[in-house]
């Protein structure tokens, strides 16, 4: 089993290179990633450098975004804030996913009671818009990034684990897990080498499609105040600070931002889109 | 890129949201209909349709929260409807400044009452009432009434609380038009009080054989408006009554709409859309000035703007500590930064509008050399950390603790900020939990007694930092039963001198209040207490 992943991966490699949109994707997510890693090399002020005789210049050779009403480079904020992005955005997904596709897994392959129990509360969490929910859970923990790791992470819980449990259900009628069982392969083993390996490429492509919304439900939960702490960069909080200077003339407060955050999720919805053709074995 | 399920899955949210605003609308429109003109007098039923031209709509930063009631209104908004519904014995002066008219909240004039005499030992007060005073029901406005509003607002949390400051003991009819209050101690704060939206006078005709809260969304005064219908969500609507025993009011129709965002406000004032628009952020001040068809007025109130600092709590516990970040406020940069110019600074703990103010014993200017020292002695030579709350209400706030976060960091104080939703933040302040917290504070009845009740006396009502010091409170006392205005003064700088050497706040501002007029609108008259008055205003 191990190797037909390892021989199909250049094969999903080709055919993503191929496809123009995904290509563009992955380029957008490179980006952010490579300029929040590399933020401390390649910005000129610190992100929260406060320079009160520079407040509120508009985007110049020196401060390509311009700068806000402290007068900190936005440019260092965004790179900065695309950090703090990437960083909830891969941990909060992280939780999601650890949580997420083993009780999916267990729900599909035991089925019965336990997959009753599970389900159900997994459609419970369905029923709440992502956002909404996210807000009561990070509300409730009180504001901070900590929060909102967790708040997101806990909204994006139900997709991995319906898609896991359908998967399962799927593949645990196989022959071959079958043959297993028939041998006296243990519960685990099967779960672990048969199925989850046979579920890994949709889960790779909600992955990268919940790295996405991610990266929205954070911004929105700091733009409504949730999310991180002042004076912290983030792009959600910089457009809701930058929302009271837009009639005053001072757009490019909300528009870089804005254009990260856009930008961003553009990316990785390009990019799961088109690993999901890629990975598609029908083509 | 974008499936035909996502884009089925956008109209159907689209319209989801859509069905659920218009639901919204048709709900509320219904409450409105029935709530149409409480107090039906024969006269506010002819006047229903308003010359044009003579409505005056005012855009409100908040709705929600408040009460039509003026022996329950707490808040800014809810006074400036109890004193367009009612009046009171005395009201706040005016005069003319600068070819401006202003009000002195520190100086009081008949209304209800038209002369009142004191007895010598203070104790007595007695009120002579103003014949041709009605009610909007056409009763006239007697010692019964007075002495039932008294009695009324005694049960009331808000009332109840300021009646408790001012010392009545007794209240009785001498005749139809004259009331005697008794004092249990003498008062020199008691007209003021009684101007106040607090002592409004209610028409018990209308009150009498109702629910308890009638008055919260009904109007039943002798004030020159009322309340036609209410929406807490949404807006307020007030029309004159045109038999007003001072005179009719200028306005027909004065509108209050709530709108929450000051964008929205400044550019619903810029299309004419609303004639007055309040809470103007101060960056924006310089802007809207340039348009020719506004005018903005930006008045200093006796709104101060500080920093708490709870010496319960550590590191605060040491004064060399609380000095220090006395040290360390960068008051013109908070001006010219946050405040834009919209303030001037604030050298006691008192405003400079009050004629008690002295900033005597006020060393504290911006010296981080002195500040290190400070900490250095205080045993903080490396560095201390602590939590600033703030309320997310205003923008201001975030802005003074993001520039005090920049500037304390430059001799190793580090500051987190706790940026809480404003119930949250009230919550925390009202038990004393907060090591340091951003605060404002306008006093209604502008003199050093109330403020310092509520502010600074150890058993004050708002005394957020939880500052206690005995000989403050016994100074405070002592000044009371003290009339002779001299001497008053005298120990409220003594007052403010101890105050400001036990260092409980970091002096920020005062601020200004900024209100947005269309050039069209007249007689706008500014009052320190923020409250505006809607009986001058006309178009």
């Amino acid at each position: 089993m191990n190797n037909t992943t390892k021989r199909g991966f250049p094969l999903v490699w080709q055919r993503l290179l191929r496809n123009r949109m995904a290509l563009i994707g992955l380029l957008l997510v490179m980006i952010w990633i490579v300029l929040a890693i590399a933020a401390p090399f390649i910005t000129k002020y610190p992100p929260n450098e406060i320079r009160l005789e520079h407040k509120l210049l508009p985007p110049s050779a020196d401060h390509w975004f311009g700068t806000d009403n402290f007068g900190r480079d936005l440019f260092s904020r965004i790179v900065y804030g695309g950090q703090v992005t990437v960083w909830t955005g891969f941990v909060s997904i992280g939780i999601a996913f650890m949580i997420g596709v083993p009780l999916g897994a267990i729900a599909g392959y035991f089925g019965g009671v336990v997959s009753n129990v599970i389900m159900r509360i997994m459609d419970t969490l369905l029923a709440f818009p992502s956002l909404i929910l996210a807000m009561a859970i990070a509300a409730s923990i009180g504001p901070g990034l900590i929060g909102a790791l967790i708040a997101v992470g806990i909204v994006a819980i139900p997709e991995f684990a319906r898609l896991m449990y359908g998967q399962t259900i799927v593949i645990k009628e196989k022959e071959y897990i079958e043959a297993s069982r028939a041998i006296g392969v243990k519960h685990l083993s099967i779960l672990r080498g048969h199925i989850f390996i046979n579920a890994f490429p949709p889960l790779l492509v909600q992955v990268t499609l919940g790295l996405g919304s991610a990266v929205l439900i954070t911004s929105s939960l700091s733009f409504i105040g949730l999310g991180v702490k002042p004076p912290t960069a983030e792009w959600g909080s910089m457009i809701s600070y930058g929302r009271d200077y837009i009639i005053s003339g001072e757009w490019w407060m909300t528009l870089f931002p804005g254009l990260a955050i856009a930008t961003t999720i553009l990316g990785f919805n390009l990019l799961g889109d088109g690993l999901r053709d890629a990975l598609d074995s029908r083509r | 890129m974008f499936k035909k399920g996502s884009i089925f899955k956008f109209a159907a949210t689209s319209l989801l949201l859509m069905s659920v605003v218009i639901a919204g609308c048709t709900n509320s429109a219904n409450p409105k209909g029935n709530e149409t003109a409480p107090s039906s007098t024969p006269a506010a039923g002819t006047e229903n349709q308003p010359a044009k031209g003579s409505t005056i709509t005012i855009a409100y930063s908040q709705g929600a929260g408040q009460t039509m009631d003026p022996h329950e209104a707490a808040d800014l908004t809810s006074a400036s409807y109890a004193l367009a519904l009612y009046d009171q014995l005395v009201t706040s002066a005016t005069e003319e400044k600068d070819g401006k008219t202003v009000g002195r909240t520190d100086k009081v004039v008949p209304s209800l009452a038209k002369e009142w005499k004191v007895s010598d030992d203070g104790l007595t007060y007695t009120f002579t009432l103003e014949e041709k005073a009605k009610f909007q029901s056409g009763n006239p406005v007697n010692a019964d009434a007075v002495v039932f509003s008294l009695k009324r607002l005694q049960s009331k949390g808000e009332g109840g609380s300021l009646y408790a400051l001012s010392n009545i003991d007794s209240f009785t009819k001498v005749d139809d038009t004259t009331v005697e209050i008794k004092l249990s101690a003498p008062n020199p704060l008691l007209l003021k009080y009684l101007a106040t939206f607090t002592f409004s006078i209610v028409d018990p005709s209308v009150v009498e054989g109702q629910a308890d809260d009638y008055l919260t969304q009904h109007s039943g005064g002798s004030g020159p408006f009322s309340l036609e219908k209410w929406d807490p969500a949404t807006e307020a609507v007030f029309v004159a009554n045109k038999s007003y025993w001072k005179g009719a009011p200028q306005a027909d129709k004065v509108i209050v709409k709530y709108i929450k965002e000051a964008s929205n406000r400044e550019l619903l004032l810029e299309n004419g859309d609303v004639d007055v628009a309040l809470d103007i952020p101060t960056k924006d001040v310089e802007k809207l000035r340039a348009n020719k068809d506004l005018t903005i007025s930006s008045e200093s109130t006796n709104r101060i703007v500080y920093l708490g600092m709870n010496s319960n709590i550590k590191p605060f516990d040491n004064l060399k500590v609380r000095e220090a970040i006395n040290y360390m406020i960068p008051q013109e940069q908070l001006i010219h930064n946050v405040a834009y110019g919209q303030a001037s600074p604030m050298t006691s703990s008192i405003s400079s509008k009050s004629s008690a103010h002295t900033s005597e014993g006020n060393s504290f200017k911006f010296d981080p050399e002195k500040a290190k020292q400070l900490l250095k002695e205080a045993g903080y030579e490396n560095g201390l950390s602590f939590d600033l709350v703030v309320s997310s209400a205003t923008q201001d706030y975030e802005d003074i603790a993001v520039l005090l976060k920049s500037e304390l960091e430059k001799i190793g104080v580090k500051l987190e900020i706790q940026k809480t939703a404003p119930a949250q933040y009230r919550e925390i302040i009202n038990k004393k939990e907060a090591a340091a917290f951003l605060g404002k504070y306008t006093s209604l009845v502008n003199d050093p007694s109330y403020h310092y009740g509520f502010l600074l006396a150890t058993t004050g009502a708002s005394n957020y930092a939880a500052y206690s010091n005995k000989d403050v409170d016994a100074l405070l006392d002592s000044a009371k039963s003290i009339t002779d205005e001299a001497k008053r003064v005298e120990i409220f700088q003594e007052v403010q001198k101890k105050i400001t050497a036990d260092a409980p706040w970091g002096y920020l501002y005062e601020s200004n209040l900024i209100a947005g007029l269309r050039n069209e609108v007249k007689g706008y008259v500014f009052y320190p207490d923020e409250i505006i008055r809607f009986v001058t205003l006309s178009k």
